[in-house]
């Protein structure tokens, strides 16, 4: 297997654009990693491009308009973990020696799917969907268990969000560029007791792009490339199988996968761009990556290890909470996010010194199943 | 008048007993699948029989749903319900508005109702009512 490297990062503008199309949003991310990696569109051979809502030929609409013809697309979805499948697709094309230089995309319009304004729903067949599970509904009953089991109070769960936009208050790509208070997050509107509206990640529409290639290419382009040192991607397991709901396995089991891949222990990790839909649910991700030990989740948060300055800061983009969230982009935008870090070029929310960086994303959910998708890449320089 | 329909069959069904939820019992390993399922989710047998978990189970957990979605009003009430077998079942739960949540370890019990109508006919699910001081039947 070749070794395969980040050459340029892009992001659209994130925010509610309902006259923006995929095409505009898409190309504005894809156009800003080419120009990033310092190539050519003309030399690009694989795109791989991930969209859940209305979702059709998302790689060859993007690219149309950038002079990018007659090279293999692929379009992918695995819900929220969709931008981390394109990303992992062109990753294993370019390990395996297919093609040399590629481009991943995520986008989505958020404010004009099928789901605008409600709350993110399973298929429509689900049997847990039918009686009345959503996504905020999933992680509120998780937030329920871990008031239960990890003495998990409503202010911890505030926290995450007043941490979250800490952080996205210095970033100017963010949505919601403002900070607030704990008292503010617990003060919003209840969605599912115990998460607030502040602790929901707001409907977004946006798009990200990564240009990834081999050592080889890699080289002529950079002097010091981010190597994507870790790389996996698992689908969920049988609910039945874990012994709580405090705890989505496939993100531990995607983990476990990229830090053995990439010779790093938790310990090592400098920076975490992580899936924080909903405050409460980084609190688990904190024990399913190995931040802490089981169960200290919560002690983590309240240490503050997590937060500006801390020993391991996590979401320091802003998180889905404060930079929003577009479905299919968010998996690509943590790899951008984490690029950035590693390069030392994330200005007011640099990770000082950061030379391995995590990217987690997960999606869906489906009923005996803790979730659908988990991916975690790990980044190095 | 038409008959209700269930939400879809092989799920549930009245018995002299009261409502029982309708799973799958693995011969070969003994894991029990609900919804109930050909093959086993644990060992993959296909050796598989019938069984009844009833309609005793104890709440895990349980939240308010402020924001309404198609079929149910803002307001409504779900959770985690663990059966016998270990059993764990999403469910609405039977709460009046205002009134407090159930704690978690509340014995709860089944009840088969007419969810919501589509093309004129009532569509039947499964939802549990808390049952303080009814045995918890795993417990
Ligand atoms: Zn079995």
């Amino acid at each position: 297997m070749r070794e395969v490297f980040v050459l340029g990062v892009g992001q659209s503008d994130f925010g509610k654009m309902p006259e923006r199309s995929i095409a505009d949003l898409g190309g504005q991310a894809a156009r800003a990693a080419i120009a990033d990696a310092g190539i050519n569109s003309a030399q690009i051979q694989a795109v791989f491009s991930s969209r859940v809502y209305d979702a059709m030929i998302t790689s060859q609409t993007i690219m149309k308009d950038l002079g990018v013809t007659r090279v293999e697309m692929v379009n992918v979805e695995n819900a929220c973990a969709g931008g981390s499948t394109a990303i992992r697709s062109l990753y294993k094309d370019i390990a395996a020696g297919f093609v040399d230089l590629g481009i991943a995309i995520g986008v989505e319009s958020m404010t004009t799917s099928p789901i605008a304004g409600k709350l993110i729903p399973p298929d429509r067949d689900d049997l847990d969907g039918q009686l009345g599970l959503s996504m905020p509904v999933l992680f509120a009953l998780q937030a329920q268990r871990l008031m239960e089991t990890h003495g998990a109070t409503p202010e911890d769960f505030a926290q995450v969000s007043v941490k979250a936009h800490d952080f996205g208050a210095l970033n100017p790509r963010a949505q919601y560029q403002r900070r607030f208070t704990v008292e503010e997050v617990l003060a919003s509107r209840m969605i599912a007791d115990p998460i607030t509206l502040l602790q929901c990640c707001p409907n977004t529409d946006g798009a990200a792009a990564v240009v990834m290639a081999s050592a080889d290419v890699a080289k002529k382009y950079s002097e010091a490339p981010v190597r994507i040192a870790g790389s996996a991607l698992v689908s969920g397991d049988y609910d039945f199988r874990r012994s709580d709901i405090t705890t989505l396995e496939l993100g531990a089991r995607a983990a476990a996968r990229a830090y053995e891949q990439a010779g790093v222990a938790p310990s090592d990790v400098d920076v975490v761009e992580l899936h924080d839909a909903f405050a409460s649910e980084e609190i688990v991700h904190y024990e399913d990556l190995g931040l802490c030990a089981r169960g200290d989740g919560v002690g983590l948060l309240r240490s503050g290890a997590t937060s500006i300055g801390g020993r391991i800061p996590v979401n320091p983009s802003g998180g889905l909470l404060s930079l929003g969230h577009p479905l299919a982009a968010s998996g690509v935008r943590v790899i951008c996010d984490i690029t950035d870090q590693l390069r030392g070029r994330s200005g007011a929310s640099q990770v000082p010194g950061a030379k391995v960086g995590l990217a987690q994303m997960l999606g869906g959910v489906a009923t005996g199943l803790d979730a659908a998708a988990g991916s975690v890449h790990i980044l190095t320089v | 008048m038409t008959n209700p329909v269930p939400l879809r069959e092989g799920l549930f069904r009245e018995t002299a007993a009261g409502p029982t939820l309708l799973a799958s019992c693995c011969t070969a390993c003994g894991h029990t699948s609900y919804p109930p399922a050909p093959r086993c989710l644990d060992c993959g047998s296909e050796a598989q029989e019938p069984v009844e978990l009833g309609s005793d189970g104890e709440l895990l957990c349980a939240t308010v749903v402020h924001m309404g979605n198609n079929r149910y009003p803002p307001g409504y009430t779900v959770g985690y319900v663990t059966m016998p077998h270990g059993v764990r079942v999403f469910a609405q739960l039977a709460i009046s508005a205002g009134e407090d949540l159930p704690a978690p370890g509340t014995p709860m019990t089944l009840e088969i109702v007419p969810m919501w109508r589509e093309q004129e006919q009532d569509v039947l699910a499964y939802r549990f009512v808390p049952a303080p001081g009814k045995e918890s039947a795993h417990a």
